[in-house]
Parts: C-alpha cells; sequence; structure tokens
C-alpha cells in the first residue's frame, strides 16, 4: 500500500498519487504527519502540491523525504483530472489559502480564486486541503460525518494554533483567535487518516472507524520502512 | 445546425437585445446572406424584458466566427455572445484537435475557477451550454461536468447541459460514461481540522 521511493521509484507514478511524511515534532513528543499529492501534468515532470503551512500552498519537486500511495479505486480518467486540477489551483492560490482548523466542506474552492474564504478564522489544513480537492470532482472518499471527535486532538489544535500565532505575527492573530472557539467541537482528520482513504477508496466514502484502522496502518508501515533503512 | 434556447439572462442591459432583429439575423445567416453591419440591428443598449429567449437555427459559435470572418469583430458589440465563453470553446477545439486533451482541461478549469472567483455563474452557464461535446474528449466532457458538480444550483443550464454530454459519450458509446455523475454527495458541513 504504502511506497518507499528509495524502493518503489518515483516513476512508477503514472498521474497521481497520495504524498505522505512526517517529522519529529518536539514540543509534542511525537511525530507531525503531513499530506499532498504528487501529480505529473501534461508534459512536466512529476510535481508534490501540498498546503505547506498558512498561505503555502506549494508546487515542489519530489523528495525521498515523502511516502507516496497509488489511488486504485479511481478511474484513471480521474487521476488525470486530480493531476491536471490540483497543479492547476496551486498556481491560481499559491499564496491565499490561510491555514484553520476550521473547516466547512461546502465552502472551499467555489469562488475567490477558486478557494472561497468564508470569513474570519476559515481555512484548510494539509489533510482537508486533500479532502476539499476530491470534493471538487464529486469524490467523497470519507465520510466526514462519521469523524469523531478525540480529546488528543485538542491538545494538537492548541499547538498548532500557537505555534501559528507566534510565527505569523499580530496582522494574523485574529484569525487564529478566532479558531480557538472551535476546538470545543472541532473533529480532525488527521493527515494520515485522509491519505489512506484516499489511496484505499474504492467507491464507498470511507467511516471514521475504518479510518482509524487506516491512518494506523500508515503509521505502522512508515514505522516499518524507515527501521529498515 | 443546433437548436440553442436560452434562458434567463442574469445582466437585461448586458444581454438586451431586439427580438426583431435576431430573427431576421437568423433568417439572413440560413440564407448566408450576412451582412456586415448586421451587428448594427442586433446591438441594442435598451432592456426589453429582464427575461430573453433566442431560438436560433444556427450555432452560435459558429454565427461569431461567421461575423468575425467577415471583418464585423471589430465592430460587433461581441460581448453579447460571451466573448470569454466562446473564445475558451475555441481553444478547447484547437487543443482536442491537436491531440491534446489535458491542456484542454485546464483551460477549463482555469476558466471556470476564475469566474467563481467573481461569482460569474452566468459565464460559466454560457460555456456549457455553447460549447459543443462532440468536439470535446471523454476527458474534458467528464472535466467539465465534474469540476461544475458543486456549483451546480447555480447553474442554470447544468442539467440540460449533462444530457447533452451523456448523449455525447453515448454516441462514441464512451466507457467514461459512468464518470458523469460523481460518486456522490458530502451532506456533512461542520468544523474539523
Amino acid at each position: 500500500m504504502l511506497c518507499d521511493p528509495r524502493i518503489n521509484p518515483f516513476d512508477n507514478i503514472q498521474d497521481f498519487a497520495i504524498a505522505i511524511s512526517r517529522n519529529w515534532w518536539p514540543r509534542l513528543s511525537r511525530y507531525q504527519y503531513h499530506v499532498g499529492v504528487f501529480v505529473r501534468p501534461s508534459g512536466q515532470n512529476l510535481k508534490l502540491v501540498h498546503l505547506a503551512t498558512h498561505c503555502e500552498l506549494l508546487t515542489d519537486k519530489p523528495s525521498e523525504q515523502y511516502y507516496w500511495l497509488a489511488c486504485e479505486g479511481l478511474h484513471a480518467l480521474e487521476k488525470i483530472l486530480l493531476a491536471e486540477w490540483f497543479e492547476s489551483v496551486a498556481q491560481l492560490n499559491s499564496g491565499c489559502i490561510p491555514y484553520s482548523v476550521i473547516y466547512d466542506a461546502q465552502q472551499c474552492f467555489d469562488e475567490a480564486n477558486g478557494y472561497v474564504n468564508a470569513g474570519l478564522g476559515q481555512g484548510l489544513t494539509c489533510a482537508t486541503f486533500l479532502i476539499t480537492g476530491f470534493l471538487r470532482f464529486d469524490i467523497s472518499f470519507i465520510d466526514s460525518s462519521s469523524w469523531q471527535q478525540r480529546p488528543e486532538d485538542a491538545e494538537w489544535m492548541h499547538e498548532i494554533i500557537k505555534y501559528m500565532k507566534n510565527h505569523y505575527g499580530p496582522d494574523w492573530h485574529d484569525h487564529f483567535d478566532e479558531q480557538v472557539k472551535y476546538f470545543d467541537h472541532s473533529i480532525r482528520f488527521r493527515p494520515e487518516e485522509v491519505a489512506g482513504c484516499a489511496s484505499s477508496y474504492q467507491g464507498a466514502p470511507i467511516l471514521f472507524n475504518q479510518g482509524i484502522e487506516i491512518g494506523q496502518c500508515i503509521i505502522g508501515e512508515m514505522n516499518a520502512m524507515s527501521s529498515s533503512i | 445546425m443546433q437548436t440553442l434556447n436560452y434562458g434567463v439572462a442574469t445582466n437585461p442591459l448586458r444581454y438586451a437585445y431586439n427580438a426583431r432583429s435576431y430573427d431576421s439575423l437568423s433568417a439572413l445567416t440560413n440564407k448566408g446572406e450576412l451582412p456586415k453591419n448586421i451587428w448594427v440591428k442586433i446591438r441594442s443598449s435598451e432592456t426589453i424584458d429582464n427575461t430573453f429567449y433566442l431560438k436560433m437555427d444556427i450555432d452560435i459559435v459558429t454565427l461569431s466566427e461567421c461575423l468575425r470572418q467577415r471583418g464585423a469583430d471589430t465592430t460587433l458589440d461581441t460581448s453579447f455572445f460571451d466573448v470569454d465563453a466562446l473564445a475558451l470553446c475555441r481553444k478547447v477545439y484547437a487543443m482536442e484537435a491537436a491531440n491534446n486533451p489535458r491542456l484542454a482541461v485546464r483551460e477549463i478549469f482555469t476558466y471556470v475557477e476564475k469566474n467563481y472567483a467573481v461569482k460569474r455563474f452566468q459565464a460559466i452557464n454560457r460555456l456549457l451550454e455553447l460549447i459543443d461535446y462532440d468536439r470535446m474528449s471523454d476527458l474534458c466532457i467528464i472535466g467539465l461536468m465534474r469540476v461544475t458538480t458543486c456549483a451546480a444550483e447555480h447553474l442554470l443550464v447544468r442539467q440540460s447541459a449533462l444530457n447533452k454530454a451523456r448523449m455525447s459519450l453515448e454516441k462514441k458509446q464512451s466507457s467514461a460514461i459512468h464518470l458523469l455523475y460523481g460518486r456522490g454527495k458530502q451532506e456533512h458541513s461542520g468544523h474539523a481540522v
């Protein structure tokens, strides 16, 4: 399922694949996962498109820091469409998608240069960026209504918002402060779960419990691969 | 020849027209007697009605092209024809003819996204309405229909466009026909990280 580019090179990605990486986050003493997509737009080399952080939707060269997952359940045409769309949206929106723990599936990528900034505090994470992109093509790979709050996610939210506030300065304080109001009833789509669900999707939206299992499986595979090298 | 039915115009000033002049335009083009100054007759700054219907026995892309070839493009009130949508149609046809559907579908995405940006749903309606599905690849047909799904409620002609797209794919016996309708709706609208 999970492919290590040192064993299964990026050349094997035809048009579209999910990208996932992890970094150690000392403040929480755990890994922080990050998700994006590998796309091969027409006549171009493979690219990594990902919402790297606040207002930074990047198109990068693939790096071996990332693992990849194929999307076997998608039709070949769907993969081409996703590849072309993600790359063109990254060009249109490179600096205008704010980071936010508040996510509304109904209102992204409709308007402002493909993205609706629906109001103070709204935006996307790397994971919700992926969900939203698929939804743009009417592909609901997760049943988000089944997703539930998990206590440990609140701790993560506080940490990430604290970091963002410090890093992006006073101009953005209102944007991040607004998000704090939603911590108590926010759910989190974790990058590893989203990556795994997008890859495992076979036509039926994946439910929360399955999503957890899939996410744990991804983490297990990453652990096994990194310890074998 | 194709009959086009135009629905409600959201901008009455822009779409104001003189019905009698249009009837004569249609008749003239059918006879191949399109005079250079026909644009004068069709251009009007008056609003006749907030709603207009236009029936023409000619594809509007062909008509626009015909006027342009006759040297009318410098004087023609091209805003009526939704220049952007027509320009995109031509671009898409050219890319499809050059066997480059992936570039064509990117053009479609950019057009759709940019028009969403300013809530110019009518421009997308016009594209859905004007484009000739028989001149598009499966990729572009599926791409156009899928990328407009989430704004379907604003796109009054999308259902009829979907029917045209389906017919076009059926005609070619395309195996992609089942992809027209997407993979289901996302009902949830909550807060998530």
